[in-house]
């Protein structure tokens, strides 16, 4: 771009943001206070004791049942019905501290949009302070020990001599090595991200070093109960994955506390003191939309989830129920039955009626994803999983999710910037710990995840403010990190930072000197204006308005003006 | 009651309900902890949007209370005791049997408009008897007045290429209708007759790779009719009688045929998901010769050639078909053809926007263009226009003017041959130089047999 229109451009923008400085001013002052990092849910709490199905006492929550039928026809069907009648409009989410942030709670903990992460400690991610199942453990006398109920790939737990319980699941023959990876890799992401994930590792096992526990069962599905013995399980693995005499599993190792169920996405549990946000406008909840497009987890579904119980070792009555997201097999493209409905995965519901009238009355007209779906490559593993068609708007899973569709562009863009964080190279390691025979699925699918991430960086990150990690460098200078430029979504030439400065008892709005430096950053130096003793006092509160000249929307900070110098207090993204 | 006080005692009653659900659903609850002030604002406040919010929350309260109390909720209790009891696995063993569930029973359904409804049962059983064979029944009834029973025993060879069928029908109903011969018998004729066929055929198929094949097949047939009606509509005899129409040919009598049948069909077209683009062209005969005694011999033939775009390449597809039929007898003495014989446009076949039987003579042709399009992953919408109608002889008396209009709309399963379901609304006009006026309309919902 010349030099003249970029100064052109640059002083228009000064001017558009001085006017919507002057327009909208503070939508309310924020105290004089560290943001909350802590979300009070944190706070072990007494929760009442119960006798279980089994008459045994245990405290904490209720298990809760989820039914397999009734998530899939409420969320299709009645429950979108009732919430039309009662009028309940989107609004912002609920837990959203005064940073623009989501704090650490029993939900989430800010991992890498906080702070740097190795490689290693991504490649471990969830498996971080307990023990992984390693090949090498099969010596120490693996034990089977019950049958996995429900889900598309088999599997059973087990229990190791010295290392605990661990759910193996095994890949079908449709999709060999696929959903195996795919829990490790996603689960990776996950914890990367904040969320709460199992620890998920590929391992290959001698079959025959399994020994099995006499009575056992497995429940498919549909309901139907068989016996989970020697034949059956022959009959499992037949199909299964291998690489030499061994059998490629995933293990999970079992979840620490007591599970009390799957969470759903909507309302709270009742007989949890500390769950009292609304599940639905929690906004790791709903941000969760775009991580679940990002990877194709169209199976994001509350059964999908899993609530533990962390009682305290003194006192059995208090503690806290975490909340997990598991079962991730389904990410990067599955393989069903039905051909029609394989091609639809991520783009279309399972039954998607408001897609259906319209290809009807528009006599099909309207060109869809599918219609034209082809796999990556001949070979690959993961069928219609790809980039080029990529909307993460359009994104669907198999069916609505409250959370999934009461998010708001505040609560994409929260995310993205997260993911912004995440560099190409720990998605390349995520990727390796799939564990692929073919080193051109492990190159494709890194290659895929890149993209599908660009694409979710460019849609997020150019709307609202993508300028975040504000620092107070110098006692009167802030600097900040615009995400668009350094993730590789906008190029650094196209950053024009612009700042006004508002102040409520001063003036009304006046140009600041913003500075840009290489990956992103962006520095505002700011004047000394003093004002009463108090540094609490309303004389002290101005607002900062950035805007990266890429963006449509611009970053309000909101400081005071301290003896001792500056204290950030908080952020907004208001939409352009 | 008046109006003013029902509603009032039915908001109370919802009122109550909805206090009472909310109240046991908390009966049990541990004292919740005050949301935080996450971002020390003190929370959203109240805004005038908010306030307004309380009009449209007004006006939809009762069909809000009606479909959270009275249709989710109880649905949710329903659906999660089944689930906990296993209803479904006990559906499902009840309707799936066999060691490794290679049998299905399930209900079916038709409601064509116009003719009696059908409830029935749908029977599978795949490896019946042998690895190779399956069987196929089907049960249909609408009371004493519409019952029909049919099997089918496959033996699938070399793959699904070739195939042997054995098959056998019974059908009674006397919701049949007749509205005379010829293409301008009017829609105030319609009459019905009572028709009771008993069939058996054997069947080879020799099926190509897309849509060709090569069918043969001989079929022992016996039919006979009576004074039956329904729906409030005169019977055939009646009619006749009161000279609305000739007494239709073989009405009398009834016929026991046996009819060899010889089907050929080429196409260029692939199955899916290979774009739908190509040629078509059938073709069929069936010589039916009396074994009653009356030693009448007719013969029927007709075929059909076709050209499909896919005007996309996926599955957009345009086709123009043009199709005839024929009827007569069959050498000089094969005396007059029963008149379910003739040529029948209508239902499902040709010219969809009239009954099944509707028109009926000698001959008939159409010229049918049908678009078709995907809606759902195993649906298609279906858009169809046709011009045709029945004639005498060999076409005798085609001309513009004597032609009708059909035309339909409909969702059509792009699946499950043996049981397609489909939805259609369809309707017919009377002929050109009658006026071209609609005076048919079709609705069809429900599964039809496909075997």
């Amino acid at each position: 771009m010349a030099r003249g229109a970029r100064r052109a451009g640059v002083g228009l923008g000064l001017m558009a943001l001085l006017m919507a400085a002057c327009a909208q001013g503070p939508s309310g002052r924020f105290p004089l206070a560290p943001a909350m990092e802590r979300d009070p849910d944190l706070e072990p709490t007494v929760n009442g004791c119960h006798k279980n199905e089994k008459g045994k006492t245990e405290c904490g929550p209720e298990a809760y049942v989820s039914s397999f039928a009734w998530d899939a026809a409420d969320n299709t069907v009645f429950r979108p019905l009732a919430q039309l009648f009662a009028v309940k409009p989107g609004a912002e989410a609920r837990d959203v501290n005064a940073m623009d942030e989501v704090p650490d709670s029993s939900w989430f903990e800010n991992r890498i949009g906080k702070r740097p992460m190795t490689l290693e400690e991504l490649s471990h991610g969830p498996c971080i302070g307990g023990p992984e199942l390693l090949a090498a453990d099969e010596e120490l006398g693996i034990v089977i020990d019950q049958g996995k109920d429900n889900g598309a790939n088999p599997g059973f737990r087990v229990a190791v001599p010295g290392k605990g319980r661990f759910m193996l699941k095994v890949d079908t023959a449709a999709e060999p090595e696929r959903a195996t990876a795919a829990t490790s890799i996603a689960s990776r992401f996950y914890h990367a991200a904040g969320y709460y994930a199992p620890c998920d590792s590929v391992v290959y096992l001698h079959p025959e070093k399994l020994k099995l526990k006499a009575g056992l069962t497995i429940t498919d599905n549909t309901g139907v109960t068989k016996k989970l013995d020697a034949a059956k399980l022959e009959s499992m693995l037949t199909d299964a994955s291998r690489r030499g005499d061994r059998v490629r599993f995933v293990a999970s190792r079992w979840l620490e506390g007591r599970p009390v169920g799957p969470y759903t996405y909507a309302g709270t549990k009742s007989d949890d003191p500390l769950d009292v946000v609304p599940h639905e406008d929690r906004r790791e909840l709903r941000g969760a939309r775009v991580l679940a497009a990002w990877l194709n987890h169209f199976d994001s579904r509350e059964q999908n989830s899993m609530a533990v119980w962390l009682g305290e070792k003194d006192d059995a009555r208090r503690g806290i129920v975490r909340h997990y997201i598991i079962d991730l097999g389904d990410c990067f493209g599955s393989r069903w039955d039905w051909e029609e409905i394989t091609q639809r995965l991520g783009h279309a519901y399972y039954f998607d009626s408001p897609l259906f009238l319209e290809d009807f009355a528009s006599i099909g007209i309207v060109q869809r994803p599918w219609d034209r779906q082809r796999k990556g490559f001949p070979q690959s593993l993961f069928f219609y999983f790809r980039a080029d068609d990529f909307d993460v708007d359009a994104w669907r899973g198999g069916y609505p999710n409250p959370a999934f569709s009461r998010m708001t562009e505040h609560d994409g863009a929260w995310l993205a910037r997260i993911l912004a964080h995440l560099p190409a190279s720990h998605i390349a390691e995520a990727v390796r710990i799939g564990d692929f025979t073919d080193p051109r699925q492990t190159r494709y699918l890194t290659d895929v995840l890149a993209e599908r991430r660009r694409r979710v960086l460019d849609r997020y990150l150019t709307r609202l403010s993508p300028v975040s990690d504000v620092t107070v460098a110098a006692p009167f200078e802030l600097c900040m990190t615009d995400l668009a430029v350094s993730s590789g979504v906008a190029h650094q030439d196209a950053l024009a930072p612009t700042a006004v400065l508002t102040s409520a008892t001063r003036f009304a709005a006046r140009a600041m000197p913003a500075r840009s430096g290489p990956a992103g950053k962006v520095c505002v130096r700011l004047p000394q204006l003093g004002g009463a003793p108090d540094d609490a006092d309303p004389s002290r509160y101005h607002v900062l308005v950035v805007s990266d000249g890429i963006a449509k929307g611009a970053l309000r900070i909101h400081y005071y003006e301290r003896a001792s110098g500056i204290q950030v207090v908080g952020l907004e993204r208001p939409e352009p | 009651m008046n109006p003013r006080r029902s509603r009032a005692a039915l908001a109370g009653l919802v009122v109550a309900a909805a206090t009472a659900w909310s109240a046991s659903a908390r009966a049990g609850d541990v004292p919740k902890k005050p949301i935080a002030d996450y971002d020390g604002r003190g929370g959203p406040n109240t805004t005038a949007q908010d306030a307004a919010l309380f009009v449209p929350r007004a006006v939809f309260f009762v069909p809000w209370a009606v479909s959270e109390y009275g249709l989710r909720r109880p649905l949710e209790w329903l659906t999660k005791k089944a689930e906990k009891e296993k209803w479904a696995s006990t559906v499902l063993d009840f309707f799936s049997l066999g060691d490794d569930k290679n049998v299905h029973i399930f209900p079916t359904f038709l409601l064509d408009f116009g003719l009696l409804p059908s409830a029935g049962v749908y029977l599978s059983w795949n490896r019946f008897l042998h690895p190779q064979s399956d069987l196929r029944v089907h049960a249909a009834t609408w009371g004493p007045r519409w019952l029909t029973f049919t099997a089918a025993e496959r033996i699938r060879l070399n793959g699904d290429r070739t195939r042997v069928t054995l098959r056998g029908e019974l059908t009674k109903r006397q919701d049949n209708q007749f509205y005379g011969l010829g293409p301008d018998a009017p829609t105030s004729n319609r009459s019905r007759y009572g028709k009771q066929l008993a069939e058996a055929s054997l069947t080879f198929e020799q099926n190509g790779s897309s849509g060709s094949f090569l069918h043969t097949s001989v079929a022992f047939r016996d039919v006979r009719f009576y004074d039956g009606t329904c729906c409030g509509e005169p019977s055939v005899p009646y009619e006749s009688a009161v000279s609305l129409y000739p007494r239709p040919p073989g009405f009398d009598a009834g016929y026991t045929v046996v009819a060899p049948r010889l089907e050929l069909a080429l196409e260029t077209r692939k199955p899916r998901p290979a774009p739908g683009s190509g040629f078509r062209a059938d073709g069929f005969v069936e010589p039916g010769f009396t074994t009653d005694g009356s030693r009448r011999a007719w013969v029927r033939y007709g075929g059909d050639l076709g050209v499909a775009a896919d005007l996309t390449g996926t599955q957009r597809v345009l086709s123009l078909t043009v199709s005839a039929r024929f009827a007569g007898p069959l050498g000089p003495g094969g005396g007059a053809v029963p008149f379910t014989e003739l040529v029948r446009l209508g239902g499902d076949d040709l010219m969809v926007g009239y009954l099944p039987g509707r028109l009926a003579d000698r001959s008939g042709a159409a010229l049918t263009a049908v678009y078709r399009w995907p809606v759902w992953a195993f649906l298609d919408g279906t858009l169809q226009v046709a011009a045709g109608n029945v004639f005498g002889p060999m076409l005798e008396g085609m001309e513009a003017r004597k032609m009708r209009l059909s035309f339909g709309m409909g969702i059509k399963a792009g699946t499950a041959r043996d049981h397609a379901f489909e939805v259609l609304v369809a309707a017919g006009t009377e002929t050109f130089e009658q006026g071209g006026r609609i005076v048919s309309g079709r609705l069809v919902f429900g599964t039809r047999r496909g075997f």
